[in-house]
């Protein structure tokens, strides 16, 4: 019996299923979802052969997929096809929309992008779980195992700062005490390209 | 129609690069193709219809015949050069001796008497109380040896080690590695497990007797104790109350156990991986695996 413990459990670790968490707050999809996959398909670990029937991937926990930051004007120029399979019925939505819709869509689909084209993917997907924000149901939140570092470093917002830690930080130099600060312009949001024709957009198929 | 070109592949056929006449571009195709050779596959039919011809000569498959029966067999020159082979030095009676089977020894003494020769000068002598006295000098000397490499294992552990280094089929591999085979007097052709493992115990009695304690105990070192290496200590030694031994040894100590729970991996899953430390007033000792068969392995 002893010769065989030992044997188990090293076989029993080796092959264990991990639990990831991916902060996705501020992070390209794109490029999140080819370090996610490397995690979903087992890449990272040594013992991965590239095999048909093989099953060597771990899962991985997306959480804030809300607030994803895609590249330059992608939330209005990318666009994400779909086709009902009736005549007619093909749809191209640009990715704000999706975005409104459902929160973990753009993820989903960028990492499903990234899995490549075969037999595996649809299994594969089935380990990822994505959340809109760092609400995860507890049944899963216990499985947790260790963190994907995220891509980007998040940074501060500069209103996060509190007013002690102003304080606190040192100042160079600061205005005189009977200067006029001029008044805040407002800030205005900016604006798609007007000029471009109605119904067409740049069809950039994902 | 034999042209030039035929002529050109006769002498290029031999030897290691070939080149192949490739139809539509002729000698400009490929050359110096790695490949199997076109000599091989005619070579390995004639030996195999060589092969068959000897089958149906002789149906009956030959047994097996001693080294003795071939050419260039010198017996004594053979034992020095085993002893030479080791770096021992033998007394080269002990050593004749130690490769005489008992059954042999038997054999030869009434082959002698139905020869009429004088049975006491011409008699041999067997290697059985050389084969006892030997393994008694192993175990004596495996005992030792491991308890002072391996201060912390239990005597159960060391008896279960020194009980398979001193089994008969180990003996007998050490024996056929050395190259006791050819030189052992035996009736069986080849020798059995038993007999070989016995001239080794024969060997090691002899060295004893030849060059002292100190020359045996490196020996068994040398050539006995080596094939731990790589070696698994759980397919030794089969420990039936792994955790009932191990609080026995700790509480000789005063000590007691703690297990706590290190890392887990998919805590509400079918494949869920909890590994447990056992700790003892800050001192780890490691284990793993699911509760439900930590607790079957803990009873």
């Amino acid at each position: 019996m002893s010769a065989l413990a030992g044997k188990r459990v090293q076989q029993w670790l080796t092959l264990s299923r991990g639990w990831w968490l991916f902060d996705a707050k501020w992070q390209d999809p794109y490029l999140s979802a080819k370090i996610i996959s490397k995690y979903l398909i087992g890449c990272h670990k040594p013992i991965y052969t590239k095999s048909k029937n093989g099953d060597f991937g771990d899962h991985v926990i997306v959480i804030n997929s809300a607030d994803i930051a895609l590249k330059a004007d992608d939330w209005y120029y990318r666009v994400y096809f779909h086709h009902s399979g009736y005549p007619g019925s093909a749809t191209w939505t640009k990715a704000w929309e999706v975005h409104r819709k459902n929160p973990t869509m753009i993820i989903n689909r960028a990492v499903y992008g990234e899995l490549g084209v075969n037999l595996t993917r649809r299994p594969t997907m089935e380990r990822l779980h994505i959340f809109k924000d760092d609400n995860i149901p507890q049944i899963l939140s216990e499985n947790i195992t260790d963190q994907i570092r995220p891509l980007r470093p998040v940074p501060r917002r500069l209103d996060s700062y509190t007013q002690e830690e102003q304080n606190a930080f040192p100042k160079l130099f600061d205005y005189p005490k009977d200067y006029v600060l001029p008044e805040p312009k407002p800030r205005v949001p900016r604006q798609p390209d007007v000029n471009r024709q109605k119904g067409k957009t740049r069809n950039k198929i994902f | 129609m034999l042209n030039k070109y035929h002529l050109w592949l006769e002498f290029a056929n031999v030897g290691i690069r070939i080149t192949r006449y490739n139809v539509t571009l002729g000698l400009l195709g490929h050359t110096g193709i790695r490949r199997i050779h076109n000599h091989v596959r005619p070579t390995l039919y004639a030996l195999r219809y060589r092969k068959e011809i000897e089958k149906r000569k002789n149906p009956i498959p030959k047994p097996p015949s001693h080294r003795n029966t071939f050419l260039e067999w010198n017996y004594n020159a053979e034992l020095f050069a085993f002893g030479k082979r080791l770096n021992e030095e033998f007394d080269s009676n002990l050593l004749r001796q130690a490769f005489v089977e008992k059954s042999y020894a038997v054999k030869e003494r009434l082959r002698q008497e139905e020869l009429n020769l004088n049975v006491e000068t011409l008699s041999l002598k067997d290697n059985e109380s050389m084969s006892q006295e030997g393994m008694t000098i192993l175990k004596s000397n495996l005992n030792a040896i491991l308890a002072r490499e391996f201060p912390r294992l239990p005597e159960s552990g060391i008896h279960a080690i020194q009980g398979y280094l001193t089994s008969d089929s180990v003996l007998s591999n050490f024996s056929s590695q050395i190259g006791t085979k050819d030189l052992i007097q035996c009736n069986e052709i080849p020798p059995t497990e038993e007999t070989l493992s016995r001239v080794f115990c024969g060997v090691i009695s002899a060295i004893q007797n030849s060059s002292g304690r100190k020359r045996v105990k490196t020996f068994i070192e040398d050539f006995v104790l080596t094939h731990l290496c790589d070696k698994d200590i759980n397919e030794i030694w089969d420990v039936q109350k792994p955790w009932a031994m191990l609080t026995d040894i700790l509480s000789s100590k005063g000590e007691t156990i703690e297990p706590r729970l290190l890392r887990q991996a998919g805590k509400n899953t079918l494949l869920s991986v909890f590994i447990v430390g056992l700790y003892t007033s800050e001192k780890k000792l490691i284990g793993t695996g699911n509760i439900c068969k930590m607790l079957k392995w803990l009873k």
